[in-house]
């Protein structure tokens, strides 16, 4: 009886841990993951297109008025 | 009272259990110390580690998130620079394209240019008409383009080859025009006949920052 119930703590002690380091596990994951606002908006970080068409100008120019 | 007590004690003995003989035993004694311990680095695990490593996480995913974004501004930045010196190569041109697409209306100077190739052509100006612009904003509300347009309708008698020299013309107008339709007519009179074209479209120009601001 006396060695099944110290049995049955350190049983109980080794699944709180598992499961302590199941929970770290978990929360560093959704730290991870979590979808948050992002830093910048989509207008923000949009790229100019720095090309300029330069037969416009040309053909521009040809005409009088 | 002691003496119930004692009887009690005598009476319920086989339920109780000698307790220094268990914790005198070497190995009962390991396997506490070795479940308090881990209790212990589960417990300090759970309260000190835990908010560590998660901050840790958050701070990290924070520097990426940063570093991602700084990527993309200075990707920005540098087509920025690249739109400067592109715009820098062709700034002596851009007095053209505020020909093209003036700021405002200018009908006054289309009017002078139907004049001017009416002349050129050799053919006579009957009719000029603009269509009306409200200087009121609501006006804009129903166009959300960035360019914005009146009609116009232009009338010249002449000859077949003078009136099609006038619409050559009129088409390679440097300032952005739309004909929308062209049309001659023979105009009858008491001893002779005339020819007549009728010309109608759309000049553009361009809506500025104060009338979209306006609209908003």
């Amino acid at each position: 009886m006396k060695k099944d119930s110290s049995q049955q703590i350190l049983i109980i002690s080794i699944l709180t841990l598992t499961i302590t380091i199941l929970w770290i596990y978990l929360s560093i994951y959704r730290t991870l993951n979590k979808k948050e606002k992002a830093t910048l908006t989509p207008q923000e970080t949009r790229v100019l297109n720095p090309k300029l068409d330069g037969t416009v100008f040309e053909e521009l120019k040809k005409r009088k008025f | 009272m002691n003496l119930s007590l004692k009887n009690e004690y005598f009476r319920y003995r086989r339920y109780f259990t000698n307790l220094s003989k268990g914790v005198g035993s070497k190995k009962i004694s390991s396997f506490a110390w070795l479940s308090l311990s881990i209790f212990t680095v589960s417990f300090f695990s759970l309260m000190a580690i835990r908010p560590t490593l998660v901050t840790i996480a958050k701070l990290n995913r924070e520097i990426k998130d940063k570093r991602l974004a700084s990527q993309k501004l200075q990707e920005k930045i540098d087509s920025i620079i690249a739109a400067q010196a592109e715009q820098a190569k062709y700034v002596d041109f851009f007095p053209l394209l505020d020909e093209a697409l003036p700021g405002k209306s200018e009908f006054p100077r289309l009017a002078y240019f139907f004049e001017q190739i009416a002349s050129s052509s050799g053919v006579q100006l009957k009719t000029l008409s603009f269509e009306r612009i409200e200087s009121d904003p609501k006006s804009f509300q129903k166009r959300p383009l960035l360019v914005n347009s009146f009609n116009f309708t232009v009338s010249a008698t002449g000859q077949y080859l003078t009136l099609k020299e006038f619409l050559n013309q009129l088409e390679a107008s440097r300032r952005i025009l739309k004909t929308e339709t062209a049309f001659f007519e023979e105009i009858k009179k008491e001893d002779f006949s005339e020819l007549s074209l009728r010309v109608s479209g759309q000049a553009s120009f361009e809506k500025k920052a104060d009338q979209k601001e306006s609209q908003k």
